[in-house]
């Protein structure tokens, strides 16, 4: 058995009687362990023999007119109040409604719905783009047919776009807007 | 371990003097024994003890009486250690940082009563423990609390319990060592 393992099992169990016999007799024979667990041993001593601390001195009417102050100060807070009302059980069931009211609250806000809703231009700017993206895909279809098919080019209405007179050139791409 | 009847715990509720007084009597020097094994020093647990006493008087509303008062209330002294702890600044002095001189001079070599210098230097050790790890061994050690009372306690299972004891007790045996070594010295 390793080192490294009998200490391992030191660390699980703490005492060297609870361990393995195995690891009981790597101890034995081996002097690094023995000495960490002569010193695991001290160490328990030593902290046994720690004594309980003295009583202090502020234990009198000083540390009573203290609370009785404290006392006050959270009767006067109102949350403090409604908590000293409540017993605990009835607190996570308020606090349950109360988050429920202001989240139906806060959804209803005109700050809420002016962050789910579109923007004000919203139908002017579809408005703009809808014939401007359905002129594209028809050229694009237009261009797509030509090169498969072949044959004479289709007819464009005079005045139309550039890129759709000249569809040899290897403009593929969708017009941008 | 100690508790209250259900009078005296309404009468704690109402903030009675009396029953505060009775309270107070049966559990400041175990509070202060806990914050004194946290804080590592007299001065700190004094502050501690009297803030984990407050909060007790604070929040005794909120006790629901299903385990014993003294429980409850080792656990507000715990929570108050720890969150000290944390918030502590990193200036005290480790045990690494100790000048040589600051190391004892081994008086009595009895085993069983340890010096006010020694004692300072194993309740430093055990403040310098993890936080996970220094409240088991100091209600068993410094309270005298058995592995199921600190499980009730921290409100963790026996085995967490034990397991961390001895993990902080692997963590001690090397944080005492220079101390343990210089006491063996000083006994032969």
């Amino acid at each position: 058995m390793k080192c490294r393992a009998v200490m391992g099992l030191l660390a699980k169990h703490g005492e060297v009687a609870d361990l393995p016999a195995v690891a009981q007799q790597h101890i034995r024979e081996c002097g690094s362990c023995a000495a960490q667990a002569h010193l695991l041993r001290k160490a328990e001593e030593t902290l046994r023999c720690v004594q309980e601390a003295e009583e202090p001195a502020w234990f009198d009417e000083a540390f009573f007119a203290k609370l009785e102050r404290e006392k006050a100060r959270s009767a006067s807070r109102l949350p403090n109040r409604l908590r000293e009302a409540l017993p605990p059980s009835r607190r996570w069931k308020l606090g349950l409604v109360l988050a429920i009211v202001l989240a139906h609250i806060l959804a209803l806000s005109p700050v809420a719905r002016s962050l789910v809703s579109a923007p004000s231009n919203g139908a002017k700017y579809t408005a703009e783009m809808a014939p401007r993206i359905r002129q594209g895909v028809a050229e694009w279809a237009r261009h797509v047919t030509f090169t498969i098919f072949g044959g004479s080019q289709p007819e464009q209405a005079p005045g139309k776009h550039k890129s759709s007179a000249a569809p040899n050139k290897g403009n593929h791409a969708l017009p941008v807007a | 371990m100690w508790n209250v009847d259900r009078q005296t715990l309404e009468a704690l509720r109402a903030g009675e003097r009396r029953a505060w007084e009775k309270v107070l009597a049966m559990c400041r020097r175990q509070v202060f024994n806990i914050a004194y094994g946290f804080a590592g020093n007299a001065e700190d647990a004094e502050d501690w003890a009297q803030e984990a006493l407050l909060q007790v008087y604070r929040r005794i509303g909120t006790f629901r009486g299903d385990a014993d008062l003294s429980t409850w209330v080792y656990r507000v002294t715990v929570n108050v250690c720890i969150g000290k702890i944390r918030r502590r600044k990193s200036n005290t002095s480790s045990l690494d940082e100790m000048d040589d001189h600051a190391m004892p001079a081994i008086e009595d070599p009895t085993p069983s009563i340890l010096s006010r210098e020694e004692e300072a230097i194993v309740r430093s050790a055990v403040a310098q423990l993890p936080p996970k790890l220094s409240p088991p061994v100091i209600l068993h050690y410094f309270q005298g609390l058995g592995y199921d009372e600190i499980a009730k306690v921290l409100d963790i299972p026996l085995g967490t319990v034990k397991s961390r004891i001895n993990r902080a007790k692997m963590l001690l045996k090397d944080m005492l060592k220079e101390y343990i070594m210089c006491e063996e010295v000083g006994s032969v």
